[in-house]
C-alpha cells in the first residue's frame, strides 16, 4: 500500500469496552470513504486511500471521511495523510493544532493534513516523540539522555540503540527515520467471497472456462487472504445458454486459500459436469464462484530446526485430489457401526472437513515403549465384498472340505457355526458362520445361508466372506 | 549497507544450520522387538521400497497394522492405500483414535492405486504409505478378481521409488514388485490340532508365522488364533461371598 490516511476522533469515556464500541462504531463510518478501513487504536482508525485517484485525491477523501464521522456525531475529527502510518497518525495529530508551516506537509486545511510523497522522516522530525508512542520506560530513558524531537533519535546510530535498548530501540529508530512496515489489517467485511463473469460469446468446451475460473479464483483467494479465512465449501455455478443454473460444490479436505489446490478441485468439478474430450452438455455464458462457507486456518507451527518436519496442508491438499479424482468415498476412515451383519459392520466414512476454529497444537509424539519379545498379535480379518460361493463337503453339519477356493481344501479344525440372523423387516438373513483352518493353514471364514429361519440340515448355500491374515 | 546486529546473528545461525548435514532417521521401528532385530539397521528403511509377501493367511495384514500403528503414534502421517478392498474396518479403528493421522484410501482400480501411491509420496506429507495390491498369494479368492494384475511394472516402480527417496517416508508393498530394496516373505507355521473327545479338534490359542526377511535370516511371529475356542480364564467369584 503506498498511502494511508489516519482518521482520529475524541471518544467520551474511558471504559474499555466504550473505547472499543466507539472504535468499530468510527471504523464502521468511514466505510463510506474506503472500502478498507483498520482499528489502529482507541479514537484512531486507518483508511486504504487508494481509488480516489479520479474523485478529486486525497484531499476529497479527507473531507468525506471528516463528513461521515461528523454525521456519525464524532468530536473533533481529524485526517492525516502519508506514506506511512506513523507519520499519517502524527498528520492527524498535528491537524488539530493551529496551522503553521511545517515542514513535509504538502496541502493543509481545518483538520486535515497532507504529507508530500517521501517526506515522511523529514515530516517527523521537529515532532516530539511522544507521537511515536513509545513504551514508558524507553520514552523516560530518552528524554533523560536529552532527546526531546524525533529527529534527535532519528539522528542516533541505530545499532548503537539496539546495542543499549535492544528490540524496542531498534523499533523506535526506524519509526523515528518514518519507516514503518505494520501490516494493514483491515476489519472482515466479506465473509463469503464472490466473483463472477459472463462470457463474450458461449463457450462449449472446458479450455475458455478453466481460464477464467484462474481468474475468479485469484479474486476469491486474495478476498480471503484479506481477511486472514481459508474456504471450506465453495459453490460453483454456471450460467448456460437457455438461461438455467447448474451448480456444483466443492469442499476441501482442509479450510484452504492456496489458489492451485482450489483450481484442482475446481477444474474435477467440471470436467464431471462435462462430457467426452472436454465438451459441454449446454453452451456455458458464464461462471460464478462463491466461498459458502469460510472457516479461520487450522495451522500447525512448525519447526525451522526439524528436518523431517510434514506440512499438514500438503497432506491435505494430496488427499483433496484423490478425493476430486475419484470421489468422496475413496479417502476415508474406519468406523464401528453397531450392525450384526459383517457387510453393513464394514463402515468406512469419508473423510470430511477439520473442525474449523480448532488452532491444532503442536504435535508430540509419545514416547514408545518397545513390546516385550514373544508378544502375540491379534489377526486381521479381510472381509470380501461380495462373499464367493463355494462348495463344501460337512460331516454332522461341520465342513471337513472346501471346493471352488482355487482347489480343494481339507479342514482340519472348525469353529462354529455362530448364527446370525435379522433384518427380517426388509432384507433377512439366516447365516450359521464357520472358522475353518486348512491343511495349509490358511483361516477362513465361511457361512451357509439359509433362505428360511430355521432351515434344516443340507439346506442353504455355502459362501466364503473373508479370511485372518 | 546497515544491517541489524540480529539479522546478522540469524544469518549466521541459519549459514551453521545449512552447512550442518541434515540428521535424518534411516529406518522406523516396526514395534515388534524380534523383527526390528532382525532388519537391517533395527527397522522399516525410509526412501526404500520394502515388498511383504505371502499366501492368505500368513500375517502380513496383521503385522502391517502393528509396524503402521507403531508410525502413527511417533506422530508421522500414514496412508494405506487398499486396491483390493478387503480391509475389515472394525480392525483399523484403533488408528484414527486421537489425531487421526490415518487415512485409508479406497482405489477403484489398481492403475489408480497406483497414481494414489505417486500423489502421496509426491506431496511429501506422508511419514509412510502402504500399497496393498492384489488378493493374497496364489489362490485368487473368486473368480471375477483373478484378472487384476499382480504386480506394478517396473517403470511405476522405479518412479515411486524415486519419490519415496525424495519424500523420505516408508513405502510398503503388500504384493510383489520389482526393484524391491527388501522384501520379507510371510509363511503361516505349522499348527496343529488338539483333539478332544468331546468337543473335536480344535486349535490353540496362538498361531505362528514366519518372516524371512530377504538374506538376513527368519524368524517366527505368534499371532492370536480367531479359531481358539473361549475360556473361562478363572472361576467367576461368588457375589454372596465365603459361606
Amino acid at each position: 500500500m503506498d498511502r494511508v490516511a489516519s482518521v482520529r476522533v475524541d471518544i467520551p469515556g474511558t471504559t474499555e469496552s466504550t473505547v472499543r464500541s466507539s472504535g468499530h462504531r468510527l471504523a464502521a463510518v468511514l466505510l463510506a470513504g474506503s472500502p478498507r478501513v483498520a482499528l489502529a487504536g482507541p479514537g484512531l482508525c486507518r483508511v486504504d486511500p487508494r481509488g480516489w485517484g479520479r474523485r478529486g485525491g486525497e484531499i476529497a477523501l479527507a473531507r468525506t471521511l471528516l463528513a461521515s464521522a461528523a454525521a456519525a456525531g464524532f468530536r473533533n475529527a481529524r485526517v492525516g495523510i502519508a506514506d506511512v502510518a506513523i507519520a499519517a497518525d502524527a498528520a492527524s495529530w498535528l491537524a488539530a493544532g493551529p496551522c503553521v508551516d511545517h515542514p513535509g506537509v504538502l496541502l493543509r486545511e481545518e483538520g486535515t493534513v497532507v504529507v508530500r510523497g517521501g517526506a515522511a522522516r523529514e515530516f517527523l522530525a521537529p515532532l516530539p516523540l511522544a507521537v511515536l508512542l513509545l513504551p514508558d520506560e524507553l520514552g523516560e530513558t530518552l528524554r533523560a539522555l536529552g532527546l526531546r524531537r524525533v529527529g534527535d533519535l532519528a539522528g542516533r546510530e541505530r545499532s548503537e540503540l539496539e546495542a543499549r535498548f535492544g528490540a524496542a530501540g531498534f523499533r523506535a529508530h526506524r519509526l523515528a527515520c518514518g519507516e514503518d512496515d505494520r501490516t494493514f489489517r483491515p476489519i472482515r467485511q466479506a465473509v463469503h467471497p464472490e466473483a463472477s463473469l459472463e462470457l463474450e460469446g458461449a463457450a462449449e468446451t472446458l479450455e475458455p472456462l478453466l481460464f477464467v475460473l484462474r481468474h475468479l479464483l485469484d479474486r476469491v483467494c486474495a478476498d480471503l487472504s484479506c481477511s486472514a479465512r481459508c474456504a471450506a465449501g465453495l459453490s460453483l455455478e454456471l450460467l448456460l445458454a437457455d438461461g438455467t443454473r447448474r451448480r456444483a460444490s466443492v469442499v476441501p479436505a482442509r479450510p484452504t486459500r492456496q489458489e492451485r489446490l482450489l483450481y484442482d478441485l475446481c477444474r474435477a468439478a467440471l470436467e464431471r459436469a462435462a462430457g467426452e474430450r472436454g465438451r459441454l452438455a449446454e453452451p456455458v455464458l458464464g461462471l460464478a464462484l462463491r466461498v459458502e462457507n469460510a472457516a479461520p486456518p487450522g495451522v500447525r507451527q512448525g519447526d525451522l530446526f526439524a528436518g523431517d518436519w510434514r506440512d499438514p496442508m500438503a497432506a491435505a491438499a494430496a488427499l483433496s485430489r484423490l478425493q476430486a479424482r475419484m470421489g468422496e468415498n475413496a479417502v476415508v476412515w474406519p468406523c464401528l457401526r453397531p450392525d450384526n451383519r459383517p457387510e453393513t459392520r464394514n463402515a468406512w466414512r469419508p473423510v470430511g472437513i477439520a473442525p474449523p476454529a480448532v488452532r491444532e497444537r503442536p504435535y508430540r509424539a509419545r514416547r514408545q515403549e518397545p513390546r516385550p519379545d514373544g508378544e502375540a498379535f491379534p489377526c486381521v480379518l479381510r472381509l470380501l465384498p461380495d462373499p464367493v460361493m463355494v462348495r463344501v463337503r460337512t460331516e454332522d453339519g461341520c465342513p471337513v472340505e472346501l471346493l471352488g477356493v482355487g482347489g480343494r481344501l481339507r479342514v482340519v479344525a472348525a469353529e462354529g457355526p455362530e448364527r446370525l440372523s435379522g433384518d427380517w423387516w426388509k432384507d433377512s438373513y439366516h447365516r450359521e458362520y464357520f472358522r475353518v483352518c486348512t491343511a495349509d493353514g490358511e483361516l477362513l471364514w465361511v457361512f451357509r445361508e439359509y433362505r428360511h429361519r430355521g432351515g434344516g440340515a443340507g439346506e442353504g448355500e455355502w459362501w466364503l466372506h473373508g479370511w485372518w491374515d | 549497507m546497515e544491517r541489524s546486529t540480529a539479522i546478522l546473528r540469524l544469518e549466521r545461525e541459519l549459514e551453521r544450520i545449512e552447512t550442518r548435514p541434515r540428521q535424518r532417521r534411516e529406518v522406523v521401528p516396526t514395534g515388534i522387538s524380534p523383527l526390528d532385530k532382525l532388519l537391517p539397521e533395527g527397522g522399516l528403511p525410509r526412501g526404500q521400497i520394502v515388498e511383504w509377501t505371502g499366501p492368505r493367511s500368513s500375517g502380513k495384514t496383521a503385522l502391517l497394522r502393528v509396524a503402521l500403528e507403531r508410525l502413527r503414534a511417533t506422530g508421522e502421517s500414514v496412508a494405506l492405500i487398499d486396491a483390493d478392498r478387503t480391509l475389515f474396518a472394525p480392525d483399523w479403528t484403533s488408528l484414527v483414535r486421537g489425531e487421526g493421522r490415518f487415512w485409508v484410501i479406497r482405489p477403484r482400480t489398481q492403475g489408480e492405486a497406483a497414481w494414489c501411491a505417486d500423489l502421496l509420496l509426491r506431496s511429501g506429507a506422508f511419514g509412510a504409505v502402504a500399497l496393498r495390491m492384489v488378493v493374497d498369494g496364489k489362490r485368487s479368492a473368486g473368480e471375477d478378481r483373478a484378472g487384476l494384475d499382480a504386480s506394478l511394472r517396473r517403470s511405476v516402480t522405479v518412479r515411486l521409488q524415486r519419490l519415496a527417496e525424495e519424500a523420505n517416508a516408508v513405502f510398503v508393498t503388500v504384493g510383489q514388485v520389482p526393484l524391491a530394496a527388501l522384501r520379507l516373505a510371510f509363511r503361516p507355521g505349522r499348527i496343529e490340532p488338539v483333539r478332544n473327545l468331546s468337543f473335536g479338534p480344535f486349535l490353540p490359542p496362538l498361531r505362528p508365522v514366519w518372516v524371512r526377511v530377504g538374506k538376513h535370516g527368519s524368524l517366527e511371529v505368534p499371532l492370536l488364533c480367531p479359531l481358539a475356542p473361549l475360556r473361562v480364564a478363572a472361576p467367576a467369584r461368588d457375589r454372596k461371598g465365603p459361606s
